[in-house]
Protein backbone atom coordinates (compact mmCIF):
# COMPACT_ATOMS: atom_id res chain seq x y z
CA UNK A 1 0.00 0.00 0.00
CA UNK A 2 1.59 3.57 -1.35
CA UNK A 3 2.16 5.99 1.33
CA UNK A 4 -0.90 8.06 -0.12
CA UNK A 5 -3.45 5.37 0.25
CA UNK A 6 -2.37 4.46 3.84
CA UNK A 7 -2.97 8.01 4.54
CA UNK A 8 -6.19 8.13 3.00
CA UNK A 9 -7.52 4.68 5.18
CA UNK A 10 -6.60 6.15 8.14
CA UNK A 11 -7.99 9.83 7.24
CA UNK A 12 -11.66 7.28 7.14
CA UNK A 13 -10.89 6.06 9.84
CA UNK A 14 -10.20 8.92 11.60
CA UNK A 15 -13.45 10.25 10.03
CA UNK A 16 -16.05 7.10 10.95
CA UNK A 17 -14.62 7.42 14.64
CA UNK A 18 -15.03 10.94 15.22
CA UNK A 19 -18.54 10.91 13.19
CA UNK A 20 -19.57 7.61 15.36
CA UNK A 21 -18.34 8.87 18.76
CA UNK A 22 -19.88 12.50 18.17
CA UNK A 23 -22.97 10.48 17.13
CA UNK A 24 -23.06 8.70 20.45
CA UNK A 25 -21.89 11.76 22.59
CA UNK A 26 -25.19 13.73 20.86
CA UNK A 27 -27.40 11.05 21.85
CA UNK A 28 -26.68 10.62 24.98
CA UNK A 29 -27.06 14.84 24.99
CA UNK A 30 -23.41 15.16 26.47
CA UNK A 31 -21.94 16.78 23.34
CA UNK A 32 -21.53 20.60 24.91
CA UNK A 33 -20.82 22.86 22.00
CA UNK A 34 -18.23 24.85 23.32
CA UNK A 35 -19.42 29.08 23.49
CA UNK A 36 -17.06 30.25 20.77
CA UNK A 37 -19.24 27.83 17.92
CA UNK A 38 -22.47 28.98 19.99
CA UNK A 39 -23.11 31.85 17.11
CA UNK A 40 -26.64 32.55 17.54
CA UNK A 41 -25.69 32.87 21.83
CA UNK A 42 -22.90 35.04 20.44
CA UNK A 43 -25.10 37.21 18.31
CA UNK A 44 -28.26 37.92 20.37
CA UNK A 45 -25.81 38.21 23.78
CA UNK A 46 -27.84 35.48 25.05
CA UNK A 47 -26.25 33.40 27.71
CA UNK A 48 -28.88 30.90 27.27
CA UNK A 49 -27.88 30.03 23.91
CA UNK A 50 -28.57 26.29 23.36
CA UNK A 51 -27.02 23.48 21.27
CA UNK A 52 -26.53 23.98 18.04
CA UNK A 53 -26.87 19.72 17.63
CA UNK A 54 -30.58 20.57 19.08
CA UNK A 55 -32.37 20.27 22.13
CA UNK A 56 -30.60 18.58 25.14
CA UNK A 57 -33.04 16.21 26.57
CA UNK A 58 -34.76 17.09 30.21
CA UNK A 59 -32.15 17.09 33.08
CA UNK A 60 -29.15 17.37 30.92
CA UNK A 61 -26.02 18.28 32.15
CA UNK A 62 -25.42 21.24 29.86
CA UNK A 63 -23.35 24.33 30.21
CA UNK A 64 -25.84 26.73 32.59
CA UNK A 65 -26.00 23.97 34.29
CA UNK A 66 -22.56 22.92 34.96
CA UNK A 67 -21.70 26.60 35.42
CA UNK A 68 -24.81 26.81 38.21
CA UNK A 69 -23.97 23.53 39.78
CA UNK A 70 -19.98 24.65 40.13
CA UNK A 71 -20.55 28.00 41.06
CA UNK A 72 -23.13 27.66 43.51
CA UNK A 73 -24.97 31.25 43.93
CA UNK A 74 -23.90 32.64 40.42
CA UNK A 75 -24.23 36.23 38.99
CA UNK A 76 -20.52 36.92 41.09
CA UNK A 77 -21.48 35.99 43.93
CA UNK A 78 -19.42 33.42 45.64
CA UNK A 79 -21.15 30.26 47.38
CA UNK A 80 -21.53 30.70 51.17
CA UNK A 81 -18.65 29.36 52.78
CA UNK A 82 -15.94 29.57 50.39
CA UNK A 83 -12.46 28.11 50.74
CA UNK A 84 -11.13 25.31 51.99
CA UNK A 85 -11.74 21.77 50.15
CA UNK A 86 -15.19 23.07 49.27
CA UNK A 87 -16.86 21.15 45.58
CA UNK A 88 -14.67 17.63 46.05
CA UNK A 89 -13.90 15.69 42.84
CA UNK A 90 -14.56 12.97 41.68
CA UNK A 91 -15.23 10.79 37.78
CA UNK A 92 -18.70 10.98 37.58
CA UNK A 93 -20.33 9.44 34.10
CA UNK A 94 -21.87 12.85 33.28
CA UNK A 95 -18.06 14.53 34.12
CA UNK A 96 -16.24 11.97 32.47
CA UNK A 97 -19.08 12.67 29.29
CA UNK A 98 -18.42 16.05 29.22
CA UNK A 99 -14.77 15.53 29.64
CA UNK A 100 -14.95 13.08 26.69
CA UNK A 101 -17.21 15.98 25.06
CA UNK A 102 -14.19 18.60 25.00
CA UNK A 103 -11.54 15.83 23.71
CA UNK A 104 -14.13 15.42 20.51
CA UNK A 105 -14.34 19.01 19.83
CA UNK A 106 -10.55 18.82 20.31
CA UNK A 107 -9.77 16.22 17.65
CA UNK A 108 -12.13 17.35 15.09
CA UNK A 109 -10.86 20.60 15.90
CA UNK A 110 -7.38 18.97 15.09
CA UNK A 111 -8.59 16.89 12.07
CA UNK A 112 -9.76 19.70 10.60
CA UNK A 113 -6.57 21.83 10.86
CA UNK A 114 -4.51 18.52 9.51
CA UNK A 115 -7.20 17.82 6.30
CA UNK A 116 -6.60 21.55 5.44
CA UNK A 117 -2.92 21.37 6.04
CA UNK A 118 -2.20 18.44 3.58
CA UNK A 119 -5.23 20.06 0.76
CA UNK A 120 -3.10 23.54 1.25
CA UNK A 121 0.25 20.94 0.44
CA UNK A 122 -1.27 19.04 -1.99
CA UNK A 123 -2.39 21.98 -3.95
CA UNK A 124 1.10 23.99 -3.66
CA UNK A 125 2.97 20.74 -5.32
CA UNK A 126 0.13 20.82 -7.91
CA UNK A 127 0.47 24.58 -8.78
CA UNK A 128 4.82 24.13 -8.71
CA UNK A 129 4.49 20.81 -10.96
CA UNK A 130 1.77 22.66 -13.56
CA UNK A 131 4.69 25.66 -13.39
CA UNK A 132 7.80 23.48 -13.62
CA UNK A 133 6.71 20.61 -15.77
CA UNK A 134 10.29 19.71 -16.53
CA UNK A 135 11.41 19.75 -12.69
CA UNK A 136 8.48 16.95 -11.97
CA UNK A 137 9.54 15.14 -14.37
CA UNK A 138 13.50 14.59 -13.23
CA UNK A 139 12.22 14.17 -9.30
CA UNK B 1 22.15 -0.44 38.59
CA UNK B 2 19.75 2.07 38.76
CA UNK B 3 18.90 2.93 34.60
CA UNK B 4 19.17 7.13 34.97
CA UNK B 5 16.14 8.59 32.64
CA UNK B 6 17.92 10.47 29.68
CA UNK B 7 15.79 13.77 28.57
CA UNK B 8 16.71 15.39 25.56
CA UNK B 9 14.91 18.94 25.06
CA UNK B 10 12.50 17.24 22.52
CA UNK B 11 11.56 14.51 24.97
CA UNK B 12 11.24 17.46 27.46
CA UNK B 13 9.29 19.32 25.64
CA UNK B 14 6.88 16.12 24.18
CA UNK B 15 6.13 14.91 27.81
CA UNK B 16 5.49 18.89 28.88
CA UNK B 17 3.02 19.16 25.59
CA UNK B 18 1.19 15.90 26.31
CA UNK B 19 1.20 16.60 30.53
CA UNK B 20 -0.40 19.91 29.40
CA UNK B 21 -2.46 18.85 27.27
CA UNK B 22 -4.15 16.29 29.80
CA UNK B 23 -4.16 19.11 32.16
CA UNK B 24 -6.00 21.48 30.03
CA UNK B 25 -8.76 18.89 29.56
CA UNK B 26 -9.21 18.00 33.16
CA UNK B 27 -9.16 21.57 34.14
CA UNK B 28 -11.80 22.10 31.88
CA UNK B 29 -14.07 19.92 34.24
CA UNK B 30 -13.48 21.45 37.72
CA UNK B 31 -15.72 18.85 39.09
CA UNK B 32 -13.50 15.96 38.30
CA UNK B 33 -10.96 17.36 40.37
CA UNK B 34 -12.88 19.91 43.07
CA UNK B 35 -12.55 23.63 43.34
CA UNK B 36 -9.35 23.35 45.59
CA UNK B 37 -7.40 21.49 43.16
CA UNK B 38 -9.01 23.03 40.48
CA UNK B 39 -7.22 25.96 41.37
CA UNK B 40 -3.80 24.28 41.83
CA UNK B 41 -3.83 22.64 38.27
CA UNK B 42 -4.26 26.02 36.99
CA UNK B 43 -1.31 27.33 38.91
CA UNK B 44 0.11 24.75 37.98
CA UNK B 45 -0.83 24.95 34.13
CA UNK B 46 0.12 28.60 34.04
CA UNK B 47 3.67 27.48 35.37
CA UNK B 48 4.12 24.86 32.54
CA UNK B 49 2.78 27.07 29.81
CA UNK B 50 5.80 29.57 30.72
CA UNK B 51 8.12 26.76 30.49
CA UNK B 52 6.93 25.61 27.57
CA UNK B 53 7.72 28.80 26.12
CA UNK B 54 11.06 28.78 27.74
CA UNK B 55 12.05 25.61 25.39
CA UNK B 56 11.19 27.02 22.18
CA UNK B 57 12.44 30.87 23.12
CA UNK B 58 14.80 30.78 20.00
CA UNK B 59 11.98 30.01 17.83
CA UNK B 60 10.53 33.04 19.46
CA UNK B 61 13.18 35.15 19.39
CA UNK B 62 14.05 34.70 15.72
CA UNK B 63 10.72 34.65 14.27
CA UNK B 64 9.91 38.09 16.61
CA UNK B 65 13.40 39.22 14.83
CA UNK B 66 12.15 38.01 11.30
CA UNK B 67 8.20 38.87 11.63
CA UNK B 68 8.49 41.70 9.25
CA UNK B 69 11.10 40.75 7.25
CA UNK B 70 12.14 37.23 5.51
CA UNK B 71 10.50 34.32 6.85
CA UNK B 72 7.89 31.95 5.94
CA UNK B 73 4.30 32.59 5.67
CA UNK B 74 3.61 29.42 7.93
CA UNK B 75 6.11 30.84 10.66
CA UNK B 76 4.00 33.94 10.30
CA UNK B 77 0.56 32.17 10.99
CA UNK B 78 2.22 29.67 13.40
CA UNK B 79 3.72 33.00 15.31
CA UNK B 80 0.35 34.80 15.43
CA UNK B 81 -1.78 31.96 16.37
CA UNK B 82 0.63 31.30 19.20
CA UNK B 83 0.35 34.72 20.36
CA UNK B 84 -3.60 34.42 20.68
CA UNK B 85 -3.01 30.99 22.89
CA UNK B 86 -0.95 32.69 24.83
CA UNK B 87 -3.35 35.52 25.62
CA UNK B 88 -6.04 33.29 25.77
CA UNK B 89 -4.30 30.92 28.09
CA UNK B 90 -3.01 33.95 30.27
CA UNK B 91 -6.74 35.35 30.54
CA UNK B 92 -7.59 31.52 31.89
CA UNK B 93 -4.99 31.42 34.39
CA UNK B 94 -5.34 35.00 35.79
CA UNK B 95 -8.96 35.23 35.61
CA UNK B 96 -8.82 31.90 37.60
CA UNK B 97 -6.63 33.58 39.96
CA UNK B 98 -8.82 36.84 41.02
CA UNK B 99 -11.84 34.98 41.36
CA UNK B 100 -9.99 32.20 43.39
CA UNK B 101 -11.85 30.99 46.14
CA UNK B 102 -8.95 29.58 48.28
CA UNK B 103 -6.47 32.25 47.69
CA UNK B 104 -7.12 35.96 48.77
CA UNK B 105 -6.13 37.86 45.27
CA UNK B 106 -9.39 39.86 44.90
CA UNK B 107 -9.03 41.15 48.37
CA UNK B 108 -5.12 42.03 48.15
CA UNK B 109 -5.93 43.86 44.75
CA UNK B 110 -9.37 45.06 46.03
CA UNK B 111 -11.21 43.46 42.99
CA UNK B 112 -14.76 45.06 43.56
CA UNK B 113 -17.66 42.16 43.70
CA UNK B 114 -18.85 43.88 40.07
CA UNK B 115 -15.40 43.60 38.28
CA UNK B 116 -14.96 40.30 39.67
CA UNK B 117 -17.92 39.46 37.45
CA UNK B 118 -16.62 40.38 34.69
CA UNK B 119 -13.60 37.90 35.68
CA UNK B 120 -15.73 35.25 36.55
CA UNK B 121 -17.47 35.78 33.08
CA UNK B 122 -13.89 36.22 31.10
CA UNK B 123 -13.16 32.62 33.53
CA UNK B 124 -15.98 31.10 31.63
CA UNK B 125 -15.00 32.38 27.80
CA UNK B 126 -11.79 31.92 27.92
CA UNK B 127 -11.28 28.05 28.33
CA UNK B 128 -13.64 27.72 25.17
CA UNK B 129 -11.60 30.11 23.39
CA UNK B 130 -8.36 28.66 24.39
CA UNK B 131 -9.48 24.93 23.29
CA UNK B 132 -10.21 25.92 19.95
CA UNK B 133 -7.29 27.42 19.55
CA UNK B 134 -5.45 24.72 21.33
CA UNK B 135 -6.54 22.57 18.59
CA UNK B 136 -5.44 24.64 15.39
CA UNK B 137 -1.73 24.93 17.40
CA UNK B 138 -2.11 20.82 17.98
CA UNK B 139 -3.29 20.72 14.68
CA UNK B 140 -0.42 22.91 13.04
CA UNK B 141 2.38 20.82 15.12
CA UNK B 142 0.78 17.43 14.26
CA UNK B 143 3.47 16.25 12.20
CA UNK B 144 6.06 17.01 15.05
CA UNK B 145 4.03 15.07 17.27
CA UNK B 146 3.49 12.06 15.36
CA UNK B 147 7.79 12.42 14.59
CA UNK B 148 8.32 12.86 17.97
CA UNK B 149 6.34 10.07 19.65
CA UNK B 150 7.18 7.67 16.76
CA UNK B 151 11.21 8.57 17.43
CA UNK B 152 10.43 7.24 20.97
CA UNK B 153 8.27 4.88 20.90
CA UNK B 154 8.73 2.83 18.00
CA UNK B 155 12.27 3.66 16.54
CA UNK B 156 13.87 3.04 19.69
CA UNK B 157 12.95 -0.91 19.69
CA UNK B 158 13.98 -1.12 15.83
CA UNK B 159 17.27 -0.31 16.29
CA UNK B 160 18.02 -3.08 18.19
CA UNK B 161 16.93 -5.27 14.95
CA UNK B 162 19.36 -4.97 12.81
CA UNK B 163 22.17 -5.10 15.24
CA UNK B 164 20.68 -9.43 15.86
CA UNK B 165 20.69 -9.54 12.33
CA UNK B 166 24.38 -8.01 12.05
CA UNK B 167 25.88 -11.77 12.15
CA UNK B 168 24.04 -12.77 9.38
CA UNK B 169 25.14 -10.10 6.94
CA UNK B 170 28.33 -10.51 7.95
CA UNK B 171 29.18 -14.49 7.22
CA UNK B 172 27.17 -13.26 3.36
CA UNK B 173 30.28 -10.70 2.11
Amino acid sequence: MSKNQKSLVMLVIVIAVLGLSGYWLDRTGYLEVPRVFDVPAVLTGSDAGGSAMGERPAGDFGGQDRNAEFEGAGQGERPQGGGGHEGGGGLSERVLLSMASDVWFLAVTITAVVIVMRGAALVKAQLRRARHPAMAASS
Amino acid sequence: MARRLRLNNTKTKLLLDISLAVAFIVALEPQSTGQYWHEWLGIGFGVAVIVHILLSWKWVVSVTRRFFGKTSGQARINYLLNLVLLLAMGTVVVSGLIISRNLPIAETLGVSSQTQHTWEELHRWSPQVALLVLGVHLGLHWKWIVATIKRYTWKPRRRIAPQKALPELSTRS
